[in-house]
């Protein structure tokens, strides 16, 4: 295994332009990763079981994200900065079993937040808005723990947590505090034979969000959005209160045949639901005001052709993503928004190694969209679908005996879920990495940009990432 | 060792059936949005007071507070009846006003309307109301046509700029004197008379007193201060002139008390009405009882009677506030949602406009209006 594509690589996804802290339901692989070899069940289904670990690791990341929103919706945010400190160890405990820890701490600002209250005021039907227009400071840490150890010769079993705690402050009248408490554990078995692997996983995901806004002369004035156009207004008070709970479950297995040969083939498919309910709370009294549900499947699949000989590699994959959501208003207590979304895509990968040292990858990868998304409070509907496609390529050389550099580009059409007047996003990404050896381990520097470029606007999305990277010998 | 495995998977897969069996909820059968209201408008007969007839070519309004959603208009066709389809599960208030001409010489101004309160628990599943709304002849007379009590935007807690504004609706000149301003206290809703926690009285005799006229169409300011509370450095340029009101609160025994001299008073302990208090008249920021009385029944020791009530306002900004001022005087309370420190008025939707119901007579306004009637 190649250790310095894998730094890099985790050092990348760390600092990707997501926001720090979300810990979503839906988790999309990233083919495009790990290009040297084929990509473990792990990577692809988040099974512990079927993780590895081939050696003891130690990295420390130090980086930041800015991203200037020039396009933007209602209730995004102007700008956004990402600063984050974590820490990864990689440990074998015997030769049966290893665990892995992760701890992080993350401080995440949004500028010029009109009005919204909520971290992503997109993330949710039930949003709800006040009457500024603010800062906001998101901080906290994570931990994520992971313990895989082997049962039987072939049977492996894995657990994994992730707990999270976070809290904000918006530094405008009224103030707006926010703790988050987001955790999730997963749990599965990774039957390993000689001719195919099978794996069984299960995930519980809980996240509870309470935000407070407190007065400073006038009473909080709080609307809550029953999807995205239609708001309910609230009473007045001094300080308004909403309790977001969310739980959800995900299962699922993977099955994967010619393991450790040229070619080789891993399947997955899984389950999802999740519940998020949006209460009020006023004085001692929980007003419910709306829950919404999404269940939906998810399957994926690659086949893998790495030759032990000769420098040509292929990487083939498939993705499939369908899900629905209903949300029911617990005022009324009808149906007030329905929502479906299915998203597949079919990729393909070249990888070139003419020696160890270098590598060179180019894909491309097509796929279709729908969204359907209703609101039927006062009617509203964005009906829209399209054809995705992406063109990537990259490669990693040395520099020198000690230097190593990476780097990737892609280009992307993207049809965008809740922006109302733009069809399509035009994305460019850049990736640039540089590592050094020297004598207590590897330092490695790493730059990224993307941009999105709305189809009928001129403004755009900027995002800037630079980290810093260090890991043991 | 493989039995326990399977013991394990099994008790893994259970868990997780069990788990979402007790998560998930089933989706609703009924969807908002598709609610129809339709509404009969009629009138009592001419011909016979006891039986009604379908009102035609009536303007109707109807509209929630609830969302952000626009009001509707529509016209009674010749069954009296209208329809609004495609609403929201949501409170609603209906109004129409309608003046009709039913021979040359003479004019008669009918208004309606209803306050309806529309939830799956409360009609069913069932998508399609229907009600009806009896219109009456408007009552025109001696209005409380504005209540300001929730202070102007500050951070000092200042209210003392509170005011409360007349109109005189009728055709012909009306005579203050005697009257009485009254703040209530909770009584029961079928009480006959008013439980008062303030009691303030106009000079001059009840009910034969030709001093203090009030003018058709004029209306007369009420201060509990009356002066520029714009000179005040906090809330300068975000409150009322008062200096020029018409009449003002006074507290006899209050210690200090502020009088304009250019303004006459309503006054306690007067030798008439008298009550302990040694503050001003001052009232709920957003939640009280008004009520304004002819002033021949001023002993409030066992209450005032609800038969010389000339109106009666009952406010506040919850929406689940306990009702204390008898239905018969006022069926509901208005101002639900009004903030408190942030300017906001509330005035009739029309001046004098008046059914009895505070909840449709009265709407937020964002600035208050001494003297004149909002736009």
């Amino acid at each position: 295994m190649n250790k310095k594509t894998i730094a890099s690589l985790l050092l990348l996804a760390a600092f990707s332009f997501a926001a720090a802290f979300e810990n979503s339901l839906i988790r999309l692989p990233q083919f495009q990763d790990k290009t040297e070899e084929p990509l473990s069940a792990y990577a692809l289904t988040g099974n512990p079981a079927a993780a590895l670990c081939p050696e003891n690791v130690q990295i420390l990341r130090l980086g930041t994200a800015f991203s200037t929103l020039g396009y933007r919706r209602a209730y995004d945010p102007a700008a956004t900065r990402l600063y984050r400190a974590d820490f990864t160890t990689l440990r074998r405990i015997d030769d049966r079993s290893f665990f892995s820890t992760n701890i992080s701490y993350d401080e995440y600002r949004q500028r010029d937040i009109f009005a919204s209250m909520e971290k992503d005021f997109y993330d949710d039907y039930f949003s709800m808005i006040d009457s500024t227009v603010g800062n906001t400071a998101y901080y906290g840490p994570r931990l994520q723990i992971l313990y895989n150890i082997r049962l039987t010769e072939k049977l492996f079993f894995g657990v994994e947590a992730d707990y999270g705690v976070e809290r904000s402050l918006k530094d405008t009248f009224p103030q707006t505090i926010t703790i988050m408490r987001n955790s999730h554990y997963r749990a599965g078995f990774d039957y390993r034979g000689k001719r195919a692997t099978l794996g069984v996983f299960g995930r519980y995901y809980d996240d509870q969000t309470h935000y407070e806004a407190v007065k400073q002369y006038s009473e909080v004035e709080t609307k809550t959005y029953y999807g995205y156009n239609v708001y309910y207004n609230e009473l007045a008070t001094s300080t308004a209160k909403k309790r977001r709970t969310r739980n959800g479950l995900e299962y699922g297995g993977h099955a994967g045949f010619g393991s450790g040969t040229p070619v080789s083939v891993d399947i997955s498919v899984s389950g999802l639901h999740r519940i998020s309910r949006a209460d009020l709370l006023r004085g001692s009294y929980t007003r419910e005001r709306g829950l919404w549900q999404r269940q939906g499947v998810h399957l994926n699949g690659n086949l893998n052709w790495y030759p032990e000989e000769g420098p040509a590699a292929v990487r083939v994959y498939a993705d499939y993503l369908a899900f629905e959501d209903w949300g029911k208003s617990m005022i009324s207590n009808a149906l007030v928004i329905e929502n479906e979304e299915i998203r597949s895509r079919f990729g393909a990968m070249l990888v070139y190694r003419p020696s160890l040292a270098q590598q060179a990858y180019a894909g491309a990868e097509g796929g279709t969209v729908s969204y359907d998304y209703r609101e039927y409070v006062f009617p509203f509907a964005d009906v829209r679908g399209g054809f995705e496609w992406k063109f990537y390529a990259g490669a990693g050389i040395y520099l020198g005996a000690k230097t190593r550099t990476t780097f990737s580009l892609g280009y992307e059409k993207e049809i965008p879920r809740f922006y109302w007047n733009t069809t399509d996003f035009e994305n460019i990404d850049v990736i640039i990495n540089l590592e050094q050896l020297f004598s207590f381990g590897y330092i490695n520097l790493s730059f990224e940009y993307i941009s999105k470029k709305p189809a009928n606007d001129l403004r755009t999305v900027e995002s800037v990432a630079f980290g810093v990277s260090i890991r043991r010998k | 060792m493989k039995r326990k495995l399977h013991h394990i998977v099994l008790l893994s897969l259970a868990l997780l059936l069990g788990v979402s069996c007790l998560l998930f909820e089933d989706k609703p059968l009924a969807v908002d949005g598709n609610l129809t209201i339709r509404l009969q408008f009629s009138a009592p007969s001419e011909e016979d007071s006891s039986l009604s007839v379908p009102v035609a070519g009536l303007d109707v309004l109807i509209y929630t507070r609830d969302y952000n959603i626009p009001e509707l208009e529509a016209v009674t066709d010749s069954a009296g009846s209208v329809c609004f389809e495609g609403l929201p599960y949501a409170h609603y208030n209906v109004e129409s006003h309608a003046v009709f001409r039913p021979n040359s010489y003479t004019e008669i101004e009918m208004v309606g309307a209803k306050s309806l309160i529309l939830t799956v628990d409360s009609i069913g599943t069932d998508s399609v109301y229907s009600d009806t709304v009896m219109l009456e002849k408007s009552k025109r007379g001696l209005k409380i046509n504005e209540v300001y009590t929730s202070g102007p935007p500050n951070n000092i807690f200042y209210f003392y700029d509170q005011f409360f504004e007349l109109y005189n609706g009728l055709s012909e000149r009306i005579y203050l004197d005697g009257m009485i301003f009254l703040r209530l206290r909770s009584s029961a809703l079928d009480a006959d008379t008013l439980s008062v926690t303030y009691i303030y009285q106009f000079p001059g005799t009840p009910g034969t007193g030709r001093q203090y006229p009030l003018e058709p169409g004029a209306f007369a300011v009420l201060a509990g201060n009356a002066f520029d509370h714009n000179l005040i450095g906090p809330i300068r340029g975000k409150t009322v002139d008062l200096s020029h009101a018409d009449w003002e609160f006074y507290n006899m025994i209050e210690a200090g008390a502020y009088d304009n001299p250019n303004v006459p008073n309503l006054t306690s302990n007067n030798g008439r009405v008298s009550q302990a208090s040694k503050v001003d008249f001052m009232v709920g920021l957003t939640g009280d009882g008004l009520a304004l009385c002819d002033g021949t029944d001023y002993d409030q020791t066992d209450g005032i009677d609800c038969r010389t009530v000339i109106d009666c306002v009952e406010y506040s900004s919850s929406p689940d506030h306990i009702k204390e001022v008898p239905t018969a005087l006022d069926a509901s309370y208005g101002g639900v949602g009004q903030l408190k420190y942030a300017g906001q008025s509330l005035e009739r939707i029309r001046p004098g406009f008046d059914t009895n119901n505070s909840a449709i007579d009265f709407v937020i306004i964002s600035k208050p209006t001494p003297g004149y009637h909002h736009e």
